[in-house]
């Protein structure tokens, strides 16, 4: 297992935003966590993250404990990030902010340019090499935040909600890079909103709702689960009733 | 060697302006006969220099330090006290100054980087006036004068000159010392990572860089080298005293400059120290003898003015007006090009 989540539990003041999850994504595997608003799954993500200590439960990857342990650690050990709301170094051109990233592994400044032109072109950005941050467009600022992250030579990348604020042609062109991370043999873990995209890319989907495990399979059971449904729409569907609006 | 160069982001023109600058701090004062044009000169090369110094932790890595004057004081304080009493020379209690600027800064780092943007400038702010506070307050206990002569006898191991020139040439290898450190640590990773710092911690932090790690490069950096500042600065007045040099006006002053030119970049702090310190000296000729007061009150609505139209300082407005200039041209070869 690459990333191993063990009966993870947090609470904010008396609120229990996730309890006791478990949940492991193996190699090269793409993941998607989804569930209802408020469900905890940005509050598990954040976990995993980095962002803050769990109240009980571990989370361990490649056999290293990670949880409580700083974003930049985690990112040193091989598990990268992007943010839902894309933070751009906004003084910086696109290559720069890409070299950011590539500075981790390679302190030689054109080893790193070079690291961060490669990543650069296979992300779709290569035209936009020399042109200021501030300038992109929000689909063109989801893609940086994956490169960035992409550079920094990540085992396993954590993506939350890159297909948030994108018109369809762009979620076509994320799913398609998506894809392209799957070719490289990258892990992938999805916090997504979008239903269709995670239907069309994951490999298995976990569903959280109220902070609890309801299900965890291949997307195409998952999206059949009784209790999946309830958690969604609010009351059981019949089968009859679905495959009528199908 | 070129390992070591590898490190860097060397561009085509750098050795020019290194040449250009070089020139300045070394020419100028043969050039210049006039003692009052001399003294401007030192001065504006000493600020150069700290505010380049300043603009290390607060420009490049954006953390708004208000209590740099606490390094100015530590630097002069420490050499001073230590040829006065001890009989060691300024050039070696420069260095032990620096040391001991990097320490106080070491140590107040921990509280003071947990405070982001205002809070930060406040923190520091405070810890300029009780570093002062303190000084004062120890004279309970320790038999030292209010104020601190340096003896006025010239000599290179004192670092005592009869000639401002002299002055001129030191304060200006300070500025290119502090230049040229500011602009290797820009054009290496570890500016491109203050940078990040400054734009977006939490997405510094996702790319895998230790914050608190590079804040306190930055902050020691800079302390040394502000403190460099405050000795020579004793050194050139031969007097110092806690409210010359421990004083909320220098802690101004140095991001003034440097907000003045443009705050992050190599050139600006160089630039405000340039256009500041003689525009404060020509008001107060001019006004200081039929107003008294009058030049402060001019010096601040001129500061207020540019700082409103160009907000990212002279090298801001420069190229923005480059932009603005290149985007236009840019517009009209694609308007006429054929469809």
């Amino acid at each position: 297992m690459m990333l191993e989540v063990t009966s993870l539990t947090m609470r904010f003041g008396g609120l229990v935003a996730v309890n006791d999850v478990n949940m492991s994504v193996s190699r090269g595997e793409i993941l998607g966590l989804i569930g209802p608003n408020g469900a905890g799954k940005t509050t598990l993500f954040n976990v995993i993250a980095g962002v803050f200590p769990p109240s009980a439960g571990t989370v361990s990857f490649n056999g290293n404990r990670i949880e409580g342990k700083s974003p930049d650690v985690t990112c040193n050990l091989g598990l990268a990030r992007t943010f839902q709301i894309p933070q751009v170094f906004t003084s910086m051109t696109v290559l720069e902010s890409i070299s950011v990233g590539a500075f981790l592994r390679h302190r030689n400044f054109a080893a790193a340019r070079a690291k961060a032109t490669e990543v650069a072109e296979r992300i779709g950005l290569g035209s936009r090499l020399e042109v200021p941050t501030s300038s992109l467009t929000t689909a063109e600022r989801k893609r940086l935040e994956v490169a960035r992250a992409l550079t920094t030579e990540p085992q396993m990348i954590l993506l939350d909600e890159v297909m948030a604020g994108l018109n369809h042609t762009e979620v076509n062109q994320m799913l398609e890079l998506v894809s392209l991370l799957r070719d490289d043999g990258m892990t992938v873990l999805f916090v997504e909103h979008n239903l269709h995209a995670v239907m069309k890319i994951c490999d298995r989907i976990v569903v959280l709702d109220h902070g609890v495990k309801i299900a965890d399979g291949l997307p195409k059971e998952v999206m059949e689960d009784a209790g999946v449904v309830t958690a969604y729409l609010g009351a059981a569907v019949s089968s009859d009733q679905e495959n009528a609006d199908a | 060697m070129s390992r070591f160069l590898g490190y860097f982001d060397w561009k085509r023109t750098d050795g020019l302006w290194f040449a250009v600058l070089l020139a300045a701090a070394f020419a100028l004062p043969h050039f210049i006969e006039n003692d009052y044009y001399i003294n401007v000169l030192v001065l504006v090369f000493l600020y150069a220099g700290m505010a380049s110094a300043w603009n290390i932790i607060g420009g490049m890595a954006g953390q708004f330090s208000l209590g740099h004057t606490a390094f100015v004081g530590i630097g002069a304080y420490t050499s001073t006290l230590l040829f006065n009493y001890v009989g060691v020379s300024p050039w070696l209690g420069m260095i032990a100054g620096g040391l001991l600027s990097m320490l106080m800064a070491a140590l107040i780092a921990y509280p003071v980087f947990r405070m982001r943007g205002v809070f930060f400038a406040m923190a520091t702010l405070a810890f300029g006036e009780t570093v002062r506070i303190l000084l004062m307050a120890s004279r309970k206990y320790v038999d030292m004068p209010y104020g601190l002569s340096i003896n006025y006898d010239p000599g290179f191991i004192r670092m005592v000159f009869e000639d401002r020139s002299s002055y001129a040439m030191l304060t200006g290898a300070f500025l290119i010392i502090v230049t040229i450190f500011a602009f290797g640590l820009s054009r290496s990773y570890i500016g491109s990572y203050l940078r990040a710092i400054r734009d977006s911690e939490e997405a510094a932090v996702a790319s895998g860089i230790p914050m608190r790690k590079y804040k306190m490069i930055a902050f020691l950096i800079s302390a040394f080298f502000t403190s460099i500042g405050g000795t020579l600065l004793a050194q050139y007045i031969l007097y110092i005293e806690p409210s010359s040099v421990f004083s909320t006006a220098i802690s101004i002053d140095l991001p003034l400059m440097a907000l003045l030119g443009g705050i992050g970049t190599i050139a600006g702090p160089v630039i405000g120290a340039v256009i500041a310190l003689p525009l404060r000296d020509i008001l107060l000729e001019t006004f200081g003898q039929s107003a008294p007061g009058l030049h402060l009150v001019i010096y601040g609505i001129a500061l207020i003015v540019i700082v409103i139209v160009l907000p990212h300082g002279l090298l801001g407005g420069v190229k923005s007006i480059r932009e603005r200039f290149v985007s236009r041209s840019h517009a009209r070869s694609e308007r006429e090009e054929p469809k």
